[in-house]
């Protein structure tokens, strides 16, 4: 879904005479605010970022060779805050435009979660045994 | 390095999951009738959305109800369309993944590959924790590491190659549709 941006009291901005299309992703665009986001679009940058964050708490934590469930709680709130905090406040996205927080904070959540435990059991067992 | 059979298993998800996507190029996502499907879909997905962003009013005045209906319902038999495309490899892939996986129940079966670095909850310790002698849950079998490396794995082959499937519109991604977005301004 591409959207238009709202200024800052919550106004939609109507369409300018000189409006350009909206140009094909860049990763500039990762730190853009009110960048007019395509459904597919927002949805992969939440996705790769559930990824990466997966991988690096994974490592970390098979590295540092930590134990315990709470771990695994401590990546999900940390992921699901970056995530959330990252296209609310970079992205200024509204999630409503876009289903809800819920199908926004979903993208990426099982694949990132099982990358980031596969990675810590891998790195736990190869080290720490 | 202990526990080098955890990585392999790891090399044998991605190879599955490589495999499946093979298979999945060959038979499906390069035959004009999957990319027709795929285009058209993307076309009125697109479409629905500028609809369903105009003001209700607009919408309510020209009509536009009734026309997004007609692309709702036609972007549904598209997107079942679609599926049936990708159900007989669908038999072919599970086919040889049931043979890879007894393959490796034959080489794995009873022994731990990994060390868990926590206690699984009950509900994952058949999983976890099957065949393997002793009372220590934090023993991993080779089910249980294949089960969660293909999970990791096969969805980000797919975006990687770019074969993912499109994501539902007008519906949460629990089924549940989404409230109407028509905005009344």
């Amino acid at each position: 879904m591409s959207l238009r941006p709202k200024a800052k009291n919550g106004d939609v901005v109507p369409p300018q005479k000189d409006e350009t299309p909206q140009p094909s992703f860049q990763f500039k665009h990762l730190l853009e605010q009110d960048r007019l986001w395509d459904r597919d679009e927002l949805g992969d940058v939440i996705h790769w970022l559930r990824q990466i964050l997966g991988l690096i708490f994974g490592v970390a934590y098979g590295l540092a060779g930590v134990v315990g469930g709470p771990y695994l709680m401590l990546y999900l709130l940390a992921s699901t805050g970056i995530t959330y905090s990252y296209y609310k406040y970079v992205l200024n996205i509204d999630e409503d435009d876009f289903g809800g927080t819920t199908n926004l904070l979903v993208e990426g959540l099982v694949s990132g979660t099982a990358l980031m435990v596969v990675a810590w059991v891998l790195l736990y067992s190869s080290l720490h045994v | 390095m202990a526990y080098t059979e955890g990585w392999l298993i790891l090399l044998i998800a991605l190879g599955s999951a490589l495999f499946s996507e093979a298979v999945n190029w060959l038979f499906v996502y390069r035959t004009a009738t999957y990319k027709n499907l795929r285009s058209n879909i993307d076309k009125a997905t697109k479409k629905l959305e500028v609809m369903k962003g105009q003001p209700a009013a607009v919408v309510k005045a020209k009509g536009k109800s009734k026309k997004m209906d007609r692309v709702d319902s036609y972007l549904k038999n598209t997107n079942q369309a679609l599926s049936a495309t990708r159900f007989r490899t669908s038999i072919i892939v599970y086919g040889i993944m049931f043979i890879v996986f007894s393959i490796m129940n034959t080489l794995f079966d009873g022994k731990m590959v990994a060390k868990l670095p926590f206690t699984p909850f009950v509900i994952f310790r058949a999983l976890s924790h099957r065949n393997l002698p002793g009372e220590d849950f934090t023993d991993c079998s080779m089910v249980f590491l294949y089960a969660i490396a293909g999970a990791a794995l096969r969805p980000n082959v797919q975006k990687l190659l770019g074969f993912s499937p499109p994501r539902p519109t007008g519906q949460t991604v629990f089924g549940m549709p989404l409230p109407d977005t028509a905005k009344d301004k």
